[in-house]
């Protein structure tokens, strides 16, 4: 079998894991099963490592890291969200959150297979200005980053449910086998803590590549102007929590907020904005 | 967004009562608005929102092409960061106080009420006398990394401790690389440092530092000369797409002379002055004939075409690849194209009645050039970032005091703490230590 089809291949089988991931963690929110939930947790491994794989095959394939476009960026994107999952399960021990997690994974690889064209797809060479080793860290910050935002995304919309079932007096079983809403307000924040950092290596890197690349760090470019905006966003949401104590219910909206700018930054840009980023949306 | 909270901004003063009309009010007042956290917080999303209109209406330049600058160059957005700078600078003035004393460690020397007002609190009865459970205690918190100060008072023993008490240099080196990113910025508009130019140079000449358009700020015994040895275009196999493009140089400057072969992603530096690969032009000669088999001289310079006499049909070259020695063109009929390739020079390449043959190329390159004094001020400035966020993250302060005084066949022990970021840290531990207490 030739690389390309590997390559094919795992894409395919990663699809189907996260999809049967996400579909038993969301069984799992109404039907109480721990051997069930177990193969979730071994689907979401699998669909990392092939993951993974399709990541080491496009290098192998192409001969460079492969962070080079819209494909490959979204492929990074996924396994940063499969692998914020499987830290945030080992730690806390809440499978439920992956019912809010994996599913937003899953729907970017179904967004691929069903609105990418194959010649986007496909492993193409590298222009000039994208031929240095910045950008390989750009992408990989980028991946851990996006991750964990996506991570304190699915635990502040929990936060939000439990809150209103809590509040509406509801009993179910659903709402008490959540973790507690200190724990989920905990957990986002944490989560943002390791984002936010990576998001600023994020920027630094791009302005370091941009110096070698255009002699020029910071050019007020679309997709350089959102992610400073995303970072402001974040950077306000940190000051409120600490300063006026913004937990709860304020800070799962700012948190939701936030993701908002993330994708923004990711997707919107791309196809409302045009600039010198304009190669990562095909 | 950042239009609402802009309205709560007379709230923001704390401290001071408004209506004291004496100067020394006043000050106070603005003092602690521009200190306020409030006011940082709006100032953030203020810059958030005004950056977002920079995306989305974006002004052009006289050749329609998006100038993103202008925009984030007004006065109106200079002034949101400078208000910005200048809040931060205040508020971490305000806070010296709060760092030292927070360096220094919390003071044992509290009231039992203190501690029970701590929202993480608990009242432990057990068995042995206060000088025990005090040395108990100690020992607890010493083990889960606490420094720990204590006071005595008679029989009551007091105790306070903290841990993570260096995560507080983490907002303030945070803090301070804005300012000294700031400070780059500044740098580089005032103008009074740097330059942005040009350098245009042609294949086999060399040419001084003062040629370059724009040059500004840069020390005549800086000066040198740069010659232009070859520029170089790549085509990946297949000859379609570029590989990357090349120019080889050779810095003249006295004893520190050398060849240096530039490219995307690989600027030249020398005396401070940074040279990028930006563009690049070409000059083609050669002849053309049409069905009078009548040859034509041209020379043109890239994307510029030669049309045969008698023909409709148009050369225009392209580029050229220097490996193979080949020309790169379109052949238009009418406004139809009807070739795109490449040719070898020296090669005549016919369309029926028609043909060319290119003879020369001479090439020159563009290089963006520029000085940046602020460039190592940044990348301090984003170490400092960087530095200072994964202190104020990974350290992260519990504080816990404890008050111990004798009860009837044993002692009291009143035991809380407050932690900002890590309050599960800070309940687990307090957790830990009263189960060890009652283990007794």
């Amino acid at each position: 079998m030739d690389l390309v089809t590997l390559e094919e291949y795992s894409y395919t089988v990663t699809f189907i894991a996260y999809g049967i991931a996400s579909l038993i963690y969301i069984v799992y929110l109404g039907y109480k099963n721990e051997n069930m939930v177990r193969i979730a947790t071994l689907a979401t491994i699998v669909g990392l490592i092939t993951n993974l794989a399709f990541l080491v095959l496009r290098w192998m394939i192409s001969g460079r890291a492969p962070f080079a476009n819209g494909y490959e960026f979204l492929m990074s994107f996924t396994a940063g969200i499969a692998g914020a999952y499987l830290v945030a399960e080992w730690k806390y021990r809440y499978k439920i959150i992956g019912a809010f997690v994996m599913p937003i994974a899953w729907l970017i690889l179904a967004w691929i297979a069903m609105k990418m064209p194959d010649y986007s797809r496909s492993a193409t060479n590298l222009m000039p200005a994208l031929q240095s080793n910045w950008l390989s860290i750009h992408v990989a910050t980028a991946m851990v980053s996006y991750g964990a935002f996506a991570l304190s995304l699915g635990t502040s919309i929990m936060y939000l449910i439990k809150q209103s079932m809590e509040n509406s007096g509801s009993r179910s079983g659903f709402s008490k086998r959540m973790p507690s809403l200190d724990a989920l307000d905990d957990i986002s924040y944490k989560f943002i803590a390791v984002a936010f950092p990576f998001l600023s290596a994020v920027i630094i890197t791009g302005a370091i590549w941009a110096e070698y690349a255009w002699g020029r760090y910071w050019s007020w470019d679309p997709k350089e102007t959102w992610s400073l905006i995303t970072w402001l966003v974040y950077a306000a949401y940190l000051h409120a929590r600490f300063t006026y104590g913004w937990r709860g219910s304020k800070a799962a909206w700012m948190s939701i907020v936030g993701f908002i700018f993330v994708l923004f930054t990711f997707f919107g840009v791309n196809y409302f904005l045009s600039g010198l980023h304009s190669y990562g949306g095909s | 967004m950042a239009k609402k909270p802009v309205k709560e901004e007379p709230n923001v003063s704390p401290g001071e009562s408004r209506d004291s009309a004496d100067d020394r009010g006043i000050i106070n007042t603005i003092w602690n608005f521009l200190s306020s956290m409030k006011l940082g917080i709006i100032l953030l999303l203020i810059l958030a929102a005004a950056s977002i209109i920079g995306t989305v209406w974006v002004p052009r330049d006289m050749y329609g092409q998006p100038d993103y600058l202008r925009f984030y160059n007004n006065p109106v957005f200079n002034l949101i960061l400078a208000l910005l700078a200048l809040n931060i600078l205040i508020c971490s003035l305000n806070r010296w106080k709060s760092l030292r004393g927070t360096l220094k460690g919390p003071k044992a020397d509290v009231s039992e009420n203190f501690v029970k007002n701590l929202k993480s609190h608990s009242s432990i009865k057990v068995k042995t006398g206060p000088d025990k459970a005090f040395e108990k205690i100690r020992e607890l918190l010493r083990k889960k990394g606490y420094r720990v100060f204590t006071s005595e008072e008679g029989e009551t023993f007091k105790v306070a401790s903290d841990r993570g008490h260096l995560g507080i240099i983490g907002p303030y080196l945070t803090h301070l690389s804005f300012l000294v990113i700031i400070l780059a910025v500044m740098i580089k508009f005032s103008g009074l440092a740097g330059f942005d130019g040009t350098f245009v140079g042609w294949e086999g000449e060399t040419y001084s530092l003062g040629q370059v358009q724009g040059i500004d700020n840069v020390d005549f015994d800086d000066y040198f000369d740069i010659r232009v040895e070859d520029f170089r275009t790549e085509y990946r196999p297949g000859g379609r797409e570029i590989k990357q493009w090349y120019s080889d140089l050779k810095v003249i400057d006295g004893d520190n002379s050398y060849d240096f072969t530039l490219y995307v992603n690989k600027p030249l530096v020398h005396n401070g002055i940074k040279f990028y690969q930006s563009s690049f032009g070409h000059q083609f000669s050669g002849k053309v004939s049409g069905p009078e088999k009548k040859d034509q001289d041209f020379s043109i310079a890239m994307q510029d075409y030669v049309q045969p006499e008698g023909t409709d049909l148009f050369f225009v070259p392209m580029g050229y690849d220097d490996a193979n020695k080949e020309v790169k063109f379109y052949l238009y009929q009418g406004r139809q194209a009807v070739f795109d390739g490449g040719v070898a020079l020296n090669t005549p390449y016919k369309y029926g009645d028609a043909e060319v043959t290119f003879q020369d190329v001479r090439s020159y390159t563009v290089l963006s050039t520029k000085k940046d004094p602020g460039v190592p001020v940044i990348g301090a400035g984003s170490i400092l970032l960087i530095v200072g966020i994964v202190i104020s993250f990974l350290l992260r302060q519990r504080r816990i005091w404890s008050v111990i005084r004798p009860e009837k066949e044993g002692s009291l022990i009143e035991i809380g703490g407050i932690s900002a970021k890590d309050k599960r840290g800070l309940d687990r531990d307090l957790e830990y230590i009263a189960s060890e207490l009652k283990n007794r």
